[in-house]
């Protein structure tokens, strides 16, 4: 069946006659919201569901407006349909006569239908038998949608069964699984009355009864509570689902902050150890003493000059003078007049020492006790010792060369200073380590400042991502681990009813066959064997209605997907997925979208919208199988939610299917700024169709005054 | 035991006050340390850190260079025995040690008649002013260099290696 | 093939007559009428309540339970 013209009469906004001559394949009527685009859509629907009530609400108010008062019009809408070869033509209508302005009577409306033959003679036929012949009521509740919200006709629980009623097989079925269960029954029951009327079984038989009775109602129970948790789990993973795309962020944002957060630490502790004070060095490191080993030799050279040029004029003005002690002279003589070493050198340890040994460790000779050299040492050490020990014991000032002896602490701070030339000398090469170390702890932190950089940019992104803030992603990431728990908890649940309800089937099973074994050994043997018949009929029609059902799921599921894959113009690479489900009352079915497996709980808007335009062109394409003829397909503002250019896609891969498609779309239309004026976009021009409408109001008009109110169709 | 050190550092050197413009711009009287230093943008915590350095300076350029008769001296206050002494501040050594490197390197450069001295001939504090005024010769040059310097290049010193390597060039150039 | 003949087919299918020896598939009724002559007591059986079902004239409840205990006991 096609619908060839659509004829729209002074109802609501469409003033006088409106026309639209549609064609087979895509019809696509553009309108901005408000201009007569649902209006159409309602008065198709109209000529079909329409009551005999308040039509009055139905006129259009211009037309009112125009007709004198006692006049009266007719409100009319009229629909030429092509079936098998026929031309028939549908028209509902009613008379208002306006009594006063703005109010009119209307007579209840009537349905005229007329059929032309392929000759062209028409017949009057009646309009409510032929409304129903072109399009049955079973079929139009599938191809007549107003929005994108009712596309979802799997919402309702019985939808499934509506389905199965109207297109399958399965629906013959339904009452041999009643009648089977029925007959079934009766003959479980005469077995059992005849094994009680057995006064041997009586008692054991009642008692069984009583336990089998009492396991089925736990059997309910349980039932009960697994299917309520199933539903709750199935809740629980929808919310984790539509958490995990912002957990999913938390999580990394988590590891990244982290991660960021020891980096920053490292380049922190870096820093730190970074010594740049080289000016402080220069004197709590002695570094401004590098230079300084030359100028330490001029001085040690200097006093040891001195000492010796000292030592040398006290030899001289002691020898002069005359020495007192005879031994001193020795001592001269011994040293062959040489200029003798000053007292306490050498020290009065090492002295000790080569004396204890009895070896002149300077020259290596050996100096045993009463020997010349050992001698010398003692006196020596001799006159060390005295002259350490008091000042007063040394000879009167005036017999002295020298008053005063600088020489001596000059000396000692150029031995002990001596030591440390070595430590000067590892200045240069201290400060280079430190150069060095100080370049690499910057090296370090360069690289790490590089791989901050690039963690800080990634957490952008992830907060980018996410369309929430960052304080409310570790909220989500709080929910997300309480319903994981939930989840959990509910799983456990379920494994712990399912294995109850296992051994309550063991124990049921075990007490049916204890009753089994008292019936075959009492019962009536043909009543037996007719039971055993009536139990294998009930199973044989219940597995085939079953499988009748599954046929038909499946039938739809495959080519629900044959659409999908047409369709999908969010490139899903997943399927449609429709499953079975038996509650305690009814069979329901639940159509998810599958990835690999994987149930994609909260798919986007034209994801969901491209599924249910699937399933019911799906469901066209069944209805047209059984009835053996196609049926259009009118949907109003089916992708509201898809924006423009998903829109375009979208009608270029439903153009490929076969039936008449009429789509009411508010895409393609622009106002121009300064005039208001509406134009339709050049890049309609691109949206391949079979014909093309435009419905807007005729301007100007006031929106608050219904009597300038009126729809133009433009053909495109 | 006679002890020329001890005499030397209870003196106060002097520098010319022609350079004291220097003084206050690179260190700073009574000292400062770690925050304070930075806050106040000075490379020396004290004045003599700048009086020793200026000394070691000229001293390894050989920039003996007297004050001139003229120019007036002026000088901190304080005494040499106390230079380096580690004050409550913990991020800083003791550098006292280095009083005695700055006077082995005066008695190298200084023409003293120790054996006078040491006769009695000689007064100490007369030598004790010899090496005094070395000290303040030496300093000088110093000073005059890092002048020289900053009318060079006025952000010579801003870099934290510019007057350690002042002092480590002079022993890379030999 | 009518309606109920089509539902005889599809019961038959099922597998407890597969696990049957003394059926073959090739036996196996494929009309009402077959169905209603065949030795086999579940599928005549099932072929009286089809009858009584999707026939020409549907049954009672207790029509149907009858027809099915009669022929069960006459068979039996």
């Amino acid at each position: 069946m096609i619908i060839r013209k659509i004829q729209i009469e002074n109802y609501l906004c469409y003033y006088d006659t409106n026309t639209f001559e549609l064609s087979d394949g895509l019809n696509i009527i553009l309108g901005e919201n408000g201009e007569g685009k649902t209006k159409f859509f309602e008065a198709v629907d109209w000529i079909f569901n329409g009551e005999n009530k308040q039509l009055e609400m139905l006129v259009s108010a211009k037309k009112l407006d125009e007709t004198e008062i006692g006049d009266s019009f007719r409100v009319r809408a009229s629909m030429t349909v092509e079936q098998y070869g026929e031309k028939n033509i549908i028209t509902k209508s009613f008379v208002a006569k306006k009594e006063r302005p703005n109010e009119c009577s209307t007579s209840s409306f009537m349905i005229e239908g007329i059929a032309e033959n392929s000759s062209g003679e028409r017949t009057q036929v009646d309009g409510s038998i032929l409304l129903n012949r072109v399009f049955p009521f079973e079929i139009r509740k599938y191809s007549m949608f107003k929005g994108e919200a009712e596309l979802n006709i799997f919402e309702s629980d019985s939808a499934l069964a509506n389905l199965i009623n109207l297109f399958s097989e399965a629906k013959h079925y339904d009452k041999y699984s009643e009648k089977g269960a029925f007959l079934r029954e009766k003959a479980e029951k005469a077995v059992d009355d005849s094994s009680k009327s057995d006064k041997k079984n009586e008692a054991q038989y009642k008692k069984l009864e009583t336990e089998i009775m009492f396991q089925e109602k736990e059997k309910a129970k349980y039932i009960v509570h697994l299917n309520s948790t199933e539903e709750e789990i199935k809740k629980i993973e929808e919310n984790l689902q539509l958490a995990e795309s912002h957990v999913n962020n938390a999580d990394a944002l988590d590891v990244l902050n982290k991660r960021i957060v020891g980096i920053e630490e490292r380049i922190f502790s870096f820093n730190g150890r970074i010594d740049e004070n080289y000016t402080t060095s220069l004197f709590d490191e002695d570094w401004i003493l590098v230079n300084f080993e030359s100028f330490h030799k001029e001085f040690a050279d200097k006093v040891f000059a001195h000492s010796k040029k000292q030592r040398k004029l006290q030899s001289e003005f002691d020898k002069q003078k005359g020495i007192k002690e005879g031994a001193q002279m020795a001592k001269a003589e011994l040293l062959n007049n040489a200029v003798p070493l000053p007292i306490g050198v050498p020290s009065k340890a090492h002295m000790e020492e080569m004396l204890y040994d009895k070896i002149c460790k300077v020259c290596g000779t050996d100096a045993p006790e009463g020997s010349i050299s050992y001698e010398f040492m003692m006196e020596k050490l001799k006159s060390y010792l005295e002259s350490q020990d008091v000042e007063d014991n040394e000879p009167e000032k005036d017999d002295q060369l020298f008053k005063f002896d600088y020489t001596n602490r000059l000396e000692n701070l150029s031995t002990s200073h001596e030591d440390n030339l070595k430590n000067l000398r590892l200045i240069r090469s201290k400060i280079k380590e430190l150069f060095e170390f100080n370049d690499e702890r910057k090296k370090d932190i360069e690289e790490f400042t590089e791989q901050l950089e690039k963690e800080k940019t990634e957490r952008k992104q992830i907060l980018g991502n996410s369309s929430i803030a960052e304080n409310k992603l570790i909220d989500v990431l709080k929910n997300y681990n309480a319903w994981q728990r939930d989840l959990k908890n509910k799983n456990h649940d379920q494994l712990d009813y399912t294995s109850k309800l296992d051994k309550i089937e063991i124990e049921l099973q075990r007490k049916k066959e204890e009753k089994e074994k008292i019936d075959t050994k009492s019962a009536n043997s043909f009543l037996i064997k007719t039971r055993k018949i009536l139990r294998d009929i009930e199973t044989i029609f219940i597995d085939t209605k079953e499988e009748k059902f599954d046929e038909f799921i499946v039938k739809l599921q495959t080519k629900s997907n044959n659409f999908f894959k047409i369709i999908n113009i969010d490139s899903f690479t997943g399927t449609i997925v429709f499953t079975r489900r038996k509650t305690a009352n009814q069979t329901i079915v639940d159509i998810d979208l599958q990835e690999d497996g994987r149930t994609f709980h909260r798919p986007n808007q034209s994801l969901e919208t491209s599924k249910h335009i699937s399933i019911l062109f799906a469901i066209s394409e069944l209805a047209s199988e059984i009835k053996e003829e196609n049926f259009p397909i009118i949907f109003d503002a089916p992708t509201s939610s898809f924006g423009e250019n998903k829109t375009a896609q979208f009608l270029n891969l439903i153009y490929e299917t076969k039936n008449q498609k009429i789509l009411l779309i508010k895409d393609f239309l622009s106002t121009e700024k300064a005039t208001k004026a509406l134009s339709i976009k050049k890049d309609f021009e691109n949206v391949r169709r079979n014909k093309a409408f435009w419905v807007k109001l005729e301007r100007p008009f006031d929106p608050n005054n219904l009597k300038t109110i009126n729809t133009e169709v433009i053909t495109l | 035991m006679n002890n020329l050190f001890d005499k030397w550092k209870t003196r106060i050197p002097k520098y010319s006050e022609v350079h004291k413009d220097l003084f206050t711009a690179l260190s700073q009287k009574f000292g400062a340390e770690g925050e304070k230093i930075i806050n106040l943008g000075k490379h020396f915590s004290t004045n003599y850190e700048l009086y020793t350095y200026a000394f070691f300076l000229g001293l390894y350029n050989k920039e003996l260079a007297p004050i001139p008769q003229g120019e007036k001296k002026t000088d901190f206050s304080h005494h040499i025995q106390h230079w380096g002494s580690k004050t409550t501040i913990s991020s800083r050594k003791d550098f006292t040690n280095i009083q005695e490197n700055m006077f082995i390197a005066l008695v190298a450069k200084t023409e003293i008649d120790l054996v006078a001295l040491e006769k009695g001939d000689l007064d100490e504090d007369d030598a004790v002013k010899s090496l005094i005024s070395t000290m303040e010769s030496y300093t000088n040059g110093g000073l005059i260099l890092i002048k020289e310097r900053l009318e060079e290049n006025p952000n010579y010193f801003l870099q934290p290696t510019s007057f350690l390597n002042l002092i480590l060039q002079i022993g890379e150039s030999k | 093939m009518a309606r109920k003949d089509e539902i005889l087919k599809s019961f038959l299918r099922h597998k407890l007559f597969e696990s049957n020896d003394e059926l073959k598939t090739t036996d196996l009724p494929s009309t009402i009428l077959e169905a209603l002559d065949c030795d086999n007591l579940t599928i005549k059986a099932i072929a009286i309540i089809v009858e009584g079902l999707d026939g020409t004239s549907p049954v009672t409840d207790s029509v149907l339970r009858n027809q099915v205990t009669q022929f069960l006991n006459e068979a039996l």
